[in-house]
């Protein structure tokens, strides 16, 4: 009877001082201490023969790290996937989706990833230096330049080097000479992920997607602004609201974009909703692309 | 003739039977539900990068659980006898002090390799079930690892000559983890420059090289292992198992069992 009552008062005891315990508690972030500590070189002695398993775990770390600050983290930082995804490519170089998929993490803007393509680009040339004879490295690298960091000259060349690799797509020879044409207009970049699109990587897919749809967002952005710019030089004001618009004749609904959310009308200027998945810092706004 | 080979034979048994008893069932057990928990977590976790995974995962869970096991055995082989005065009963027969030994090892090694064998049959079954074609050039990381397991058992066996099993563990374990990092050893001065380079080197070459023996990185990836290399490794395993082996016997021989 004594142990019973013992085992009662120490489950509630337990419970209530849990409580008092975690509300005090102050969280320290130990992963990053972790990585600073245990990165490089050092890691490969570390785990001398083991460097392959503990690549691995490294780089479900990574996986997770990522999707869940993507899923669930109210301010997204993802300013550990860079050191992780190093631990991974020191401790296994020719982990190959390591590159790709951490050059995505790197490059897309924020809410999607750190918005650092040159640091994505590096990455992706480090990949090549591994693996040179692995041309889904090198097209990235190519596409990567092309599209984040608007070097179409290099990218091209990159490509090309690409499409001579054993195992490389006939369509890449076509593709690095029209980026070589493009401009700035879109129509490069919606060559790009549309042939990201054909990975077999859901992510590399997922995001390709997300991005040709993006573009469709941007052209549809400019197209309802030359509307409003059309109603403003008719009407001598810019429309107040989508109704005005409609009842103007320029419109017959209210435009939404490619998932289906209304865009935002405000001051004569035409945006992407922030609720939207599609909204991107340089949809605000874009007027005229 | 045929008695002593009968007795050596019987010495084997032994060896076989004291390694296989319980740890064989232990390490299969282990190993089965780690494959079992990678293949399933690695399909879910790892982005399309399961077989790489659970390969590199396996072979490497492979390779410490069966070295585990060879060290526990090989540190138990002979001081474990001499503990318990069970030598008394083999050595009644026709059997030599060596034969005694080189019987032992060889039962264990028998036993050993059947672990791997079975280890290596669950990988396969994990991956299998996953929908990866078994690969042949696996075998070659077995190959290494069955050589790493046999090199950490004779030496383990060597050091249970000398003195107890707990301490023969000990010592195996702490030249199994130097051998793994030999490449420190090697450039040891850089971190002690007043020590003599004479020290690093006789440690260098007189410690087993594990990371010879190490091709799982080439089998994931599909590298060819050269036929020359893997002659010479099988040859330095040799010459290393023949040392220990002579040790372990020389000491036995001269031991004082009474």
């Amino acid at each position: 009877m004594k142990a019973v009552f013992t085992l009662v008062a120490a489950v509630v005891g337990m419970v209530l001082t849990q409580g008092a315990v975690e509300s005090r508690h102050q969280t320290t972030d130990y992963e990053k201490e972790r990585l600073a500590a245990w990165s490089g070189p050092r890691l490969r002695h570390l785990f001398s023969g083991f460097e392959l398993a503990v690549a691995d775990l490294y780089w479900l770390r990574t996986v997770q790290y990522y999707g869940g600050q993507k899923a669930f983290a109210q301010v997204k930082e993802y300013d550990l996937v860079e050191p992780l995804v190093e631990n991974v490519i020191t401790l296994d170089p020719q982990f190959a989706i390591a590159y790709q998929l951490g050059a995505t993490f790197l490059a897309e803007p924020p809410p999607l990833g750190l918005g650092r393509p040159r640091s994505a680009v590096r990455l992706l040339e480090r990949g090549v230096g591994a693996l040179p004879d692995n041309w889904l490295l090198r097209r990235d690298a190519a596409l990567f330049r092309f599209e984040y960091l608007g070097d179409r000259v290099r990218a091209a060349a990159e490509l090309s080097e690409s499409a001579a690799l054993p195992g490389a797509p006939f369509w890449l020879r076509t593709l690095a000479g029209d980026l070589a044409r493009k401009s700035g207009d879109h129509e490069g970049a919606r060559e790009i992920w549309r042939s990201l699109a054909t990975s077999d990587l859901p992510f590399v897919q997922e995001n390709a997607r997300r991005n040709l749809l993006r573009l469709d967002a941007l052209a549809l952005v400019a197209a309802v602004q030359r509307r409003v710019d059309q109603y403003r030089h008719q009407l001598g004001v810019f429309p107040g609201s989508w109704r005005d618009l409609i009842a103007s004749g320029a419109l017959h609904a209210t435009p939404r974009d490619p998932l289906g959310v209304e865009l935002v009308l405000a001051d004569g200027r035409v945006w992407v909703s922030r609720d939207s998945f599609l909204w991107r810092p340089d949809l605000q706004g874009a007027v005229g692309q | 003739m045929m008695s002593k080979l009968r007795a050596f034979l019987g010495c084997v048994r032994l060896g076989f039977w004291e390694s296989a008893r319980k740890r064989l069932f232990a390490s299969l057990g282990l190993f089965l539900t780690l494959a079992v928990l990678v293949a399933v977590l690695g399909k879910e976790l790892s982005v399309r990068q399961d077989e790489k995974i659970l390969k590199d995962i396996g072979l490497a869970a492979m390779e410490l659980i069966a070295v585990f096991f060879g060290l526990v055995g090989g540190s138990s082989a002979i001081a474990r006898e001499v503990e318990q005065r069970s030598f008394y009963f083999v050595l009644s027969r026709p059997v030599s002090r060596a034969s005694f030994v080189v019987g032992k090892f060889a039962g264990m090694a028998v036993a050993q390799l059947m672990n791997l064998a079975g280890l290596f049959l669950i990988l396969c079954a994990a991956l299998a079930q996953i929908g990866v074609r078994i690969e042949v050039r696996l075998l070659v990381a077995v190959l290494g690892i069955a050589f790493q397991v046999l090199l950490a058992a004779v030496i383990a066996m060597a050091f249970s000559a000398f003195t107890s099993p707990t301490m023969a563990m000990v010592s195996s374990l702490a030249c199994y983890i130097a051998g793994r990092w030999s490449e420190i050893i090697r450039n040891a001065r850089e971190i002690s420059p007043e020590s003599p380079q004479l020290l690093w080197d006789a440690l260098y070459l007189g410690l087993p090289n594990y990371r010879y023996m190490d091709f799982k990185a080439l089998a994931v990836y599909g590298d060819i292992v050269p036929v020359g290399q893997l002659l010479g490794v099988s040859a330095y395993v040799a010459c290393y198992i023949g040392i220990a082996l002579s040790i372990a016997v020389l000491r036995f021989e001269r031991k004082d069992l009474r």
